[in-house]
């Protein structure tokens, strides 16, 4: 596993696709930023399941990060850090799938999550 | 009218030239020709008649025969036929207190198989009588009276007229008949008393009338200005009807527009109006959820971007330090071998025995130095990496407040349409202003057509005003064009009109101017009969009817049946008759009365001789026979006689000749006895 793409579950395309339409944004890799984030804030360790990334829907990590590439990875090493693991390339790239798909999770199963106002209100407080 | 003189030339049983002179005074009227049965008293009566009327003639010796035949036969037998027979008139007529001389002269002679008639007429225009002498007349022969002689005498003598003043017994005989004098008197009242010049008036008039027509072209002209006018009066007659539709359209117009007012106000109580806001509110909806989603979008971009990274401030702050450690420790790493490097160019500048101890010192320092630059952790982030976080920040910041801002306004405009929805939700059922929307949708367009057809109906109005003026202009310049045609069109009708009056005026006139002579007939017939009746009492009343038949009525009041009449009464009643109608007529024409006292007593004889002849008219002409006029009643009607004569008939060459005188008088002595 190499952090060149980003693949997603069959589930987590299937939840995806119905925040696409509850939200309003229309990119994968938008969602997924979102998703990948709400995980890594969330400090709990993962309960650790296997994931199939057997979808279709597969991203480069550029479309992926994006601008800010450079500062994901070195989220993901810090979390690879903490989480007392050294920050390998396979370990990044599991601590990444592990992660977007608990945030995916979070974004479905929580009901603030489901709208963009929601969504973007969990940044700002106010 | 008086006669002169009559010539008869080879008529009939007058042998030779014949000439009798018929002048009379004014006392004494009366010229006396006396004449037994078949000495020719009847023939000289016919001379009279056929001098004046030719053809026409009644003449009693004529019956059925044809005019040729008649004429052929009056020559006289022992006279060659070729030379012919003459009769001749002379007679004086006063129009208008001018005395006018007449010479009449008709002669005929027979040509091989044909007979040739001539008509010569002369006349004096100015005669002038002078009392106590004989004045001869200068006459002229007229052409122009000759060729046109039958209608000049019917003007100065019509024959109706001289069939009456001319007459014998048999004309009395059928006098004395009811029946027959009834035509008789109708035809004398029409003729002799000039009621039938009224009728001839009426009836020239009405040929007038007849004669005033327009020529072609300007009948023409006529009917194009009638036939305007009748189109104007058509153009008028449907300019007012489409002027009271119009009225009547506006009426309805109006009701029309009065009923949308009040479907206006009931939409308006059932809350129409909010209803009609509806569309609006929509549209306002519309367009607020279009703004939401707009500015929904800008949050998604904004999403987009690295707004989650926010959520990571402690762990960011936390890849900072890391970032300095690294880059210092990449720093330590690259000093340390320029600081070999110079230290090991210092120690070689000092002198052996300091060398030691420096080098000791600088290694120490070296090896603290080298320590810093190897890091418990590891990033291996990029060399620019605080600057990333520095640019990072930054945009966090302004991220932050954008996606805070979008989130105001996406919170503003959800409300907004929150509130869209709930008017929305106020705004009545459409069902329930359904029926009344349609109403008043259907009303709308019924006052759409009515205000066309308003329009169409002015519009309509104004184009008939148009033709009207049109045809006004048109007939105007017709008028102007025809007016002469005009003029006389009116000019025609007044004649027509007039015409028309003048002969219902002459027809009243006739029949009152018939009333008055019928009136004036019966007093004078009457006056006549109680004159030359024996029985005086017999008769009290006379009058005659519509019919123009003779009533007789007596003493009691009772009609007297003329079958009553004895044959000598009868008689006297139709010399009454004519003596009446001469009396009416006012004397202007001779009489010429012809053996009148047969079937007569001596009473009546004597009534005849005394009050009758003397009287009869200006001029009498008596033919009488010995036992009708005798010695007695010669000697009684003698003061009156201005001539005498006596028809000789020698019964061996059967010829007439006239002899001055009768027969007890002077003449006498002529008499063949």
């Amino acid at each position: 596993m190499s952090l060149d793409s980003v693949r997603l579950s069959q589930p987590a395309k299937d939840r995806l696709s119905w925040l696409k339409r509850t939200t309003g944004i229309p990119n994968w890799n938008v969602l997924c930023r979102w998703a990948l984030v709400m995980s890594l804030k969330d400090p709990s360790t993962p309960l650790v399941k296997d994931i199939v990334t057997d979808s279709t829907v597969e991203m480069s990590w550029k479309t992926f990060a994006g601008q800010y590439g450079d500062v994901y990875l070195a989220l993901l090493k810090q979390r690879c850090i903490a989480d007392g693991e050294e920050p390998t390339d396979e370990n990044v790239a599991k601590t990444l799938t592990i992660h977007l798909h608990r945030g995916i999770g979070h974004l479905g199963g929580q009901k603030e999550f489901q709208s963009l106002e929601g969504l973007v209100g969990t940044v700002n407080p106010s | 009218m008086l006669l002169r003189n009559i010539t008869l030339e080879e008529f009939g049983a007058y042998r030779g030239k014949q000439s009798l002179d018929l002048t009379v005074k004014k006392s004494k009227p009366i010229i006396l020709i006396g004449g037994l049965n078949g000495c020719g008293k009847t023939t000289l009566l016919d001379a009279i008649q056929l001098a004046l009327y030719g053809p026409r003639a009644r003449c009693s010796g004529r019956g059925s025969k044809a005019y040729e035949t008649y004429l052929r036969e009056s020559i006289n037998r022992q006279h060659d036929p070729a030379r012919g027979s003459s009769v001749t008139l002379e007679f004086t007529v006063t129009v208008d207190g001018k005395e006018h001389y007449y010479r009449v002269a008709r002669s005929w002679h027979v040509n091989g198989k044909t007979l040739k008639e001539f008509l010569n007429v002369s006349v004096d225009e100015n005669y002038v009588t002078k009392p106590g002498r004989r004045t001869q007349p200068e006459l002229k022969y007229s052409r122009l009276l000759s060729e046109g002689w039958a209608d000049y005498v019917e003007d100065l003598l019509p024959l109706e007229v001289a069939s009456l003043s001319f007459f014998d017994g048999e004309k009395i005989e059928s006098l004395a008949d009811p029946e027959r004098a009834a035509s008789v008197i109708e035809s004398a009242v029409h003729s002799l008393l000039g009621v039938s010049t009224v009728q001839q008036l009426r009836t020239d008039l009405l040929a007038l009338q007849r004669r005033q027509k327009l020529s072609d072209g300007e009948q023409h002209l006529m009917d194009n200005i009638r036939a305007q006018e009748h189109e104007r009066e058509s153009v008028q007659e449907q300019l007012d009807v489409a002027e009271q539709d119009s009225k009547h359209q506006d009426a309805l117009l109006k009701n029309a527009r009065h009923k949308l007012e009040s479907l206006e106000r009931e939409f308006q109580n059932e809350g129409g109006g909010l209803f009609e806001r509806r569309l609006e509110i929509e549209q306002e909806r519309k367009r607020a959820d279009e703004r939401l989603a707009e500015l929904r979008l800008s949050l998604a971009q904004v999403a987009a971007g690295p707004l989650p990274l926010l959520m990571m401030r402690t762990h960011l702050k936390d890849v900072r330090k890391q970032a300095r450690r690294e880059q210092s420790a990449a720093e330590a790493g690259q000093v340390l071998d320029v600081l070999e490097k110079r230290d090991q160019w210092l120690l070689d500048l000092l002198p052996e025995d300091a060398r030691d101890t420096i080098t000791k010192r600088l290694e120490e320092d070296r090896v603290k130095r080298s320590k810093s630059s190897v890091l418990k952790v590891d990033f291996a982030l990029p060399h620019d990496a605080l600057a990333q976080l520095t640019v990072l920040d930054e945009v966090l910041v302004r991220d932050e407040a954008r996606a805070s801002e979008l989130l105001a306004l996406v919170a503003a405009a959800a409300e907004e349409l929150d509130q869209l929805d709930r008017q929305l939700a106020g705004v009545p059922e459409q069902s329930k202003v359904e029926d009344l929307q349609k109403k008043r949708a259907a009303q709308l367009k019924e006052l759409a057509r009515m205000e066309a057809t308003v329009a169409r109906g002015r519009e309509r109005a104004t184009e008939l005003k148009r033709r009207r003026a049109n045809v006004e202009a048109a007939l105007e310049r017709a008028h102007k064009e025809f007016v002469r045609t005009k003029v006389k069109a009116e000019e025609v009708e007044r004649i027509i009109k007039y015409s028309e009056k003048a002969r219902g005026t002459l027809e009243r006139f006739g029949e009152a101017l018939l009333q008055r002579h019928i009136s004036r007939l019966e007093v004078a017939v009457l006056q006549s009969f109680k004159d030359l009746m024996r029985k005086r009492g017999l008769v009290q009343d006379l009058r005659i009817a519509g019919d123009f038949r003779l009533t007789l009525t007596d003493s009691q009041g009772d009609t007297i049946d003329p079958g009553r009449l004895s044959a000598g009464e009868r008689q006297i009643l139709a010399v009454s008759l004519l003596w009446g109608l001469m009396k009416v007529a006012g004397n202007r024409l001779p009489s010429v009365i012809d053996t009148p006292l047969g079937r007569l007593d001596s009473r009546h004889r004597e009534h005849l001789v005394d009050r009758y002849f003397p009287q009869a008219s200006d001029q009498v002409l008596l033919l009488s026979t010995d036992e009708e006029i005798d010695e007695y009643l010669l000697g009684r009607l003698k003061k009156s006689v201005a001539h005498t004569y006596t028809l000789v008939h020698d019964d061996t060459t059967f010829t007439t000749n006239v002899v001055e005188g009768y027969w007890w008088n002077e003449g006498a002595l002529h008499v063949a006895r």
